[in-house]
């Protein structure tokens, strides 16, 4: 998958002498250092286990020398056109903090899961560009200058691929740098998605932490904030709606609750029809109805997502480092590669939640 | 630089900052070689390994010759490709940040301002020249695409 995805980056119509291509290990086992190196101007080798992908990423924005640093995860092969994009983008607005493109509408090949992640990530991109408040790292770029700024992705809490290019973006943003979704700046998701990795991941590394830090800072209020559009919302209580009366249904057994249960359900569908229309235009028909059920899940996982979140925000507040992590921080002698570093305009370290810390 | 032997205690602990190298390939000519020495010599400066892989008959030939300390001959088989090459050399070093080059444009790189940034000795500042990226495009005459629309699915 690596190999492709250097390829890809090495097929990009900007010239070559504009940029350099920095691959960073991150404790891989299986040679993919190797391949890397075929491709590359510069590997990073960071030994020992995998150290999660923002200390990974803050070492290779370390290593390299170019006013603008695009970051490009290991499972998305850019397209062609990608760097130029984004190269035009920050030559036409110096202002710019940081901006990031999203997934094609492309790898069928994957299974029903991963197309309907791939599809759904697309249609919100696109129907959400234009300014942006948060920031995605698949496929980001953001200008040196603001990422030294905000302290770079917080490497200390998120020691797992989670929210940590969300919680960067939102930084950006309090101090004022812009940040722009443009979803002509493409890759194609290669990652093949199973229900059981999409619940984990969606529930507890995605919609779980950044509810967390929605609650503790609240809503700009302004668009652009993806995953909290008021109809993804709307939805989302339906669904958990629908749902409580589903378990009432059956603990009272009462037939008339399950079937407003499904009426509930039925007003979800209907209220993503325009999703739903998007995936039969892409995949046919049978896709389309075959992702109802896929939709209301994932819907249903949001709402256990966003009451389990708000549980996690009463009991503990703000997610914080291992005590190993912690431990190794305060000791602090300077070594490379460094022990992960503590940023003081974390996110996490104001409002609400930075009071709970303990 | 040292290479980390086994039994030995783990020199990794004492640094306090990555250990480059830089991978220099030539295929044939003696210029490449020139090219390769002349940026050992500043690297060394650094402490820099440099390692150059280069066809056997070429690395023998130059390895009698006295170059800089930090220079390193591999030789490679002339058939060999650059993928193949680099994984040799990624083999052959223990460092940690490792640069690949044509050995042709060694010459051409800055390594007084490169070798730092990439020890995290300098770091690459804040004022980094914004202006500078929309000249370049448009002397390189990238074609530059059309503003996105906003919204339409």
């Amino acid at each position: 998958m690596i190999g492709r995805c250097l390829q890809a980056l090495i097929a990009s119509d900007l010239p070559r002498a504009l940029w350099e291509l920095i691959v960073v290990d991150d404790g891989s086992r299986d040679g993919s250092v190797s391949i890397a190196a075929g491709h590359a101007d510069v590997v990073v080798r960071l030994p020992g286990p995998p150290h999660g992908p923002a200390y990974a990423r803050n070492r290779g924005a370390e290593a390299s020398l170019g006013p603008v640093i695009v970051f490009v995860d290991a499972d998305v092969c850019v397209h062609a056109d990608a760097l130029r994009r984004i190269a035009w983008a920050f030559a036409r607005r110096p202002e710019l903090g940081a901006m990031f493109g999203s997934y094609d509408a492309d790898s069928p090949q994957l299974g029903d899961i991963s197309q309907y992640r791939n599809l759904r990530h697309h249609y919100a991109f696109r129907r959400e560009a234009g300014a942006a408040e948060t920031f995605w790292a698949a496929l980001g770029a953001v200008r040196r200058e603001a990422f030294l700024h905000a302290g770079q992705f917080d490497e200390w809490r998120f020691s797992r691929p989670q929210i940590e290019d969300v919680e960067l973006g939102y930084r950006l943003r309090r101090l004022g740098y812009p940040i722009g979704l443009d979803p002509t700046v493409q890759g194609t998701h290669l990652k093949r998605w199973t229900l059981r990795g999409v619940v984990r991941r969606d529930l507890f590394d995605r919609s779980i932490p950044w509810i967390r830090l929605r609650l503790a800072h609240g809503s700009s209020g302004r668009p652009g904030q993806l995953l909290f559009r008021p109809s993804e919302w709307t939805d989302t209580a339906l669904m958990g709606l629908a749902f409580l009366l589903l378990v009432l249904a059956a603990l009272a057994r009462l037939p008339a609750l399950a079937a407003l249960a499904g009426v509930v359900a039925g007003a979800v569908v209907i209220s993503s029809v325009r999703l739903f229309w998007f995936f039969g235009r892409r995949r046919g028909l049978v896709f389309a109805l075959r992702m109802v059920p896929v939709h209301l899940l994932y819907h249903l996982l949001s709402s256990l997502a966003a009451a389990w979140a708000w549980v996690l925000y009463q009991l503990l507040g703000a997610p914080t480092a291992s005590a190993t992590v912690r431990a190794q921080s305060e000791a602090g002698p300077r070594r490379w590669p460094p022990h992960p570093r503590r940023t003081e305009a974390s996110f996490w370290m104001e409002g609400g939640a930075g009071r709970r810390e303990g | 630089m040292t290479q980390p032997t086994p039994g030995e205690t783990n020199p990794r602990e004492a640094r306090d900052h990555p250990e480059f190298a830089v991978v220099l390939i030539a295929r044939a000519a003696t210029e490449e070689l020139n090219a390769a020495v002349q940026a050992a010599t500043v690297l060394a400066g650094y402490g820099v390994e440099v390692l150059l892989l280069a066809p056997s008959e070429l690395a023998s030939a130059a390895a009698a010759e006295s170059g800089p300390a930090n220079l390193r001959w591999i030789a490679i088989a002339p058939d060999t490709d650059v993928t193949d090459c680099r994984a040799q050399a990624l083999a052959e070093t223990g460092a940690d940040v490792i640069e690949f080059v044509d050995a042709r444009l060694a010459p051409l790189i800055s390594w007084d301002e490169v070798a730092p940034v990439r020890l995290g000795i300098v770091e690459v500042g804040w004022g980094a020249p914004m202006t500078a990226l929309r000249a370049s495009l448009e002397r390189l005459a990238v074609p530059e695409p059309d503003e996105p629309s906003a919204g339409a699915v």
